[in-house]
């Protein structure tokens, strides 16, 4: 399943039938002594297995307190993102030279797989369907599947290449243990002139806001009119109006712009139309709206048909 | 919109000309629009960067995160003109996320751009080495400027104001010849004005390497109240600038995981005023993701004395890690007999007493080979090991050795 195809409200309502292949490890001591890869639930292929990949490099792992030796200055980014652990080694395959890193990151959530998935997704990559959503790049295949964000990196480039990326891309997805699973809130928003592979979860500090946590945002574009509309899970109606209350005092404090509360709309609506425009209204216990546009008229019908699907 | 019942009629509206892209989109903000705006009063404290003569604000940018183009905006329009990224950051997005929003700003010539290229290396050794894997190319001058080339486009600029050679381990790694020379090449060019070494590990003695090199215009450092070797780090900037070479400082918190542990309170505005209390220091480049982040940091400029109360604050913080907190030196490993993988139980211990998360120290403590875990401390009577930071090793092993959560 993709993200990126033309029928993304059905991609984006994920629910995996796929088979758990392994038990779930947290329960079993003793098999968590046998190693490292045990712990997740998932054991990186050993050597020749699958059938025609070997073992190049030892297998590793790294956590949260040494993912920096791994991956630098990123290691911030994917602890924001509930990185939990990397498993990785390096494979060859007998045909072909050069060789593939596999990573198999493990984050807390679902959605904070996704949400890393999303982020490293380029708009040169070409969407597949393995896992709960696949990018290809030139020499890089990424999923997600459940927790696990799954990326191979292959040393060489071309249709080969890719051929086997994609292979070997589905067999470990056939060994992750997998559950069915569904992003819902990505359900509630509009199919229609989404801007392919746009969707993502951010899980703090949406909008440079420390209280926005678990944000979904699509990007849309119609004749040259680009915004993105956005739904934030607060928790509770009483959270969100807490919310919606510090975003208005927020802007109204910038003094950016005209910052405007429209009660005749229902929901109401707060219109900042500042530098960068924003439409927001709160609904139960979320809040929605548009940002990114340039006509506040588009941000105010956009987040109108947003709340028009959220209340259905 | 059939399927859902919502008119495509909720779309029109005017046209217009913003830039959206997957993953990064940005909304629509005009270079006559920011104009407008009013920009908050100037309170910024610059230092000029060695060598290079870069007017450069104390408080810079460390842009890894591309969610919210806003904050980069924000900080532009709080003249915070320089901006630190790099090649490998989430594949590239980071770097897309700068081009794309100084493009719309039109803000090229007033911005500084740094950015950071990534090589090969033997993670024992501490060297480059030409067996490049997947996601490490071989550190060559051809694929040096690869990188190059393709940074240049995500940023949509034809040159980089800094250009680093990414995460150097030892001064092998900083002085690495070949590397040195393809940097000097893009300096030629014109495709970088200025070049440097970034380092996380060993860096007082990167630094000096690199100084020595007589190549670099900037050194970029980890550099906090919490690091062991501080000072040796200190002196070693103080000979970096002596020598004409910028110093640009990261890291100035302690780290990301450290920040999100609780019951740690880290003052970092306490924190940065310590950094900046190095009068060699020119810049730091902390992430910001919230605006309140981007405020507190830049009010930092307006006043850089460490209060007494500040001075206290960080004091009393960097001794948490006697409390709780394995560095991770290793060098308690080779004082075990059996060689047991300490730095692991240590951090194990910790998620478990600090965090109360035991589902996290069980995995730590599963993950680890048998011949090295905390089964071997079990079946010993006399515990050998020592911290030179006065962990106590043998106790905590006791504890866990004998703790529901570990052995369940």
């Amino acid at each position: 399943m993709t993200f990126s195809t033309s029928r993304p409200i059905r991609h984006a309502a994920i629910i995996l039938m796929m088979i758990a292949v392994a038990a779930c490890s947290g329960g079993d001591p003793s098999q968590e002594a046998q190693g490292p890869s045990e712990t997740t639930g998932f054991a990186l292929p050993a050597d020749g297995e699958p059938p025609g990949w070997s073992l190049v490099t030892e297998l590793e792992h790294y956590e949260a307190d040494n993912l920096w030796e791994y991956i630098n200055g990123q290691a911030d980014f994917f602890i924001d993102y509930g990185f939990v652990r990397v498993d990785t080694a390096e494979y060859r395959n007998d045909q072909e030279s050069g060789s593939v890193v596999l990573e198999v990151y493990r984050m807390g959530r679902p959605q904070e797989a996704f949400g890393i998935f999303a982020a490293e997704r380029t708009r040169d990559d070409r969407p597949l369907e393995i896992g709960a959503g696949a990018y290809l790049g030139a020499n890089v295949l990424g999923f997600w599947q459940a927790e696990q964000y799954v990326k191979l990196t292959s040393f060489d480039e071309g249709p080969a290449v890719e051929q086997l990326l994609i292979a070997l891309a589905e067999e470990i997805s056939s060994r992750l243990p997998s559950q069915g699973h569904e992003l819902e809130t990505l359900v509630l928003f509009p199919e229609e002139d989404r801007v392919e592979a746009s969707e993502r979860f951010i899980p703090k500090n949406f909008l440079g806001q420390p209280y926005l946590t678990n944000a979904y945002r699509v990007g849309y574009t119609f004749d040259s009119q680009q915004l993105q509309l956005f739904v934030v899970d607060t928790g509770s109606p009483e959270e969100a109006q807490s919310h919606f209350k510090r975003l208005e005092d927020f802007y109204r404090e910038r003094d950016q712009g005209p910052v405007i509360l429209e009660t005749t709309q229902n929901p109401p609506m707060l219109i900042v139309d500042g530098p960068s425009k924003m439409v927001v209204f709160r609904l139960d216990h979320r809040l929605g709206g548009a940002i990114g546009m340039r006509s506040l008229d588009v941000g105010r019908t956009a987040a109108a048909a947003l709340a028009e699907r959220m209340r259905r | 919109m059939k399927n859902d019942g919502v008119s495509r009629r909720w779309f029109i509206g005017g046209a217009a000309t913003g830039v959206v892209s997957a993953g990064l989109e940005l909304s629509g903000y005009s270079q006559a629009e920011a104009a407008k705006q009013e920009t908050p009063a100037p309170e910024i404290s610059y230092r000029v960067l060695g060598r290079t003569g870069l007017k450069i604000p104390l408080i810079s940018f460390g842009v890894m995160n591309s969610d919210n183009p806003d904050l980069l905006r924000r900080a532009f329009d709080l003249g915070l003109n320089h901006v630190d990224t790099a090649h490998l950051y989430l594949r590239g997005n980071s770097e897309r996320v700068i081009g794309e929003v100084v493009e719309q700003r039109g803000n090229r010539d007033s911005v500084y751009i740094a950015t950071k290229m990534r090589f090969a290396r033997d993670r024992e050794r501490h060297v480059f080495t030409n067996e490049a894997t997947a996601r490490e190319p071989a550190p060559t001058e051809e694929n040096l400027f690869q990188q190059l080339e393709t940074s240049l486009e995500r940023l949509r600029t034809d040159y980089i104001d800094i250009l680093y050679l990414h995460s150097c381990y030892s001064p092998a790694m900083a002085t690495y010849e070949p590397l040195m020379k393809a940097l000097v090449k893009a300096k030629e060019q014109g495709k970088a004005r200025f070049i440097g070494v970034s380092t996380h590990r060993d860096e007082a003695n990167v630094i000096r390497s690199a100084v020595d090199a007589g190549v670099y215009d900037v050194v970029l450092t980890s550099y906090n109240y919490l690091q062991d070797h501080k000072d040796a780090v200190g002196k070693a900037i103080a000979y970096a600038a002596g020598r004409g070479v910028g110093v640009v400082a990261m890291k100035t918190q302690g780290g990301k995981r450290l920040n999100q542990q609780e019951g740690v309170e880290i003052n970092h505005q306490a924190a940065l005023k310590w950094v900046f209390a190095n009068p060699h220091v020119c810049t730091a480049i902390p992430g910001m993701t919230t605006f309140e982040q981007m405020d507190s940091n830049y009010a930092v400029m307006a006043d850089l004395e460490l209060s007494e109360a500040e001075e206290r604050e960080l004091k009393l913080a960097s001794l948490l890690p006697g409390t709780y907190f394995c560095q991770s030196c290793r060098e308690c490993v080779p004082t075990c007999p059996e060689r047991v993988e300490i730095p692991s139980l240590m951090r194990a211990y910790m998620y478990a007493e600090a965090y109360g998360n035991t589902i996290q120290a069980e995995e730590t403590i599963g993950g680890l080979p048998e011949n090295r875990g905390l089964g071997v401390c079990a079946d010993c009577t006399s515990c050998q090991a020592r911290c030179r930071r006065d962990l106590p090793i043998a106790d905590r092993v006791r504890e866990m050795a004998g703790a529901r959560w570990s052995m369940a």
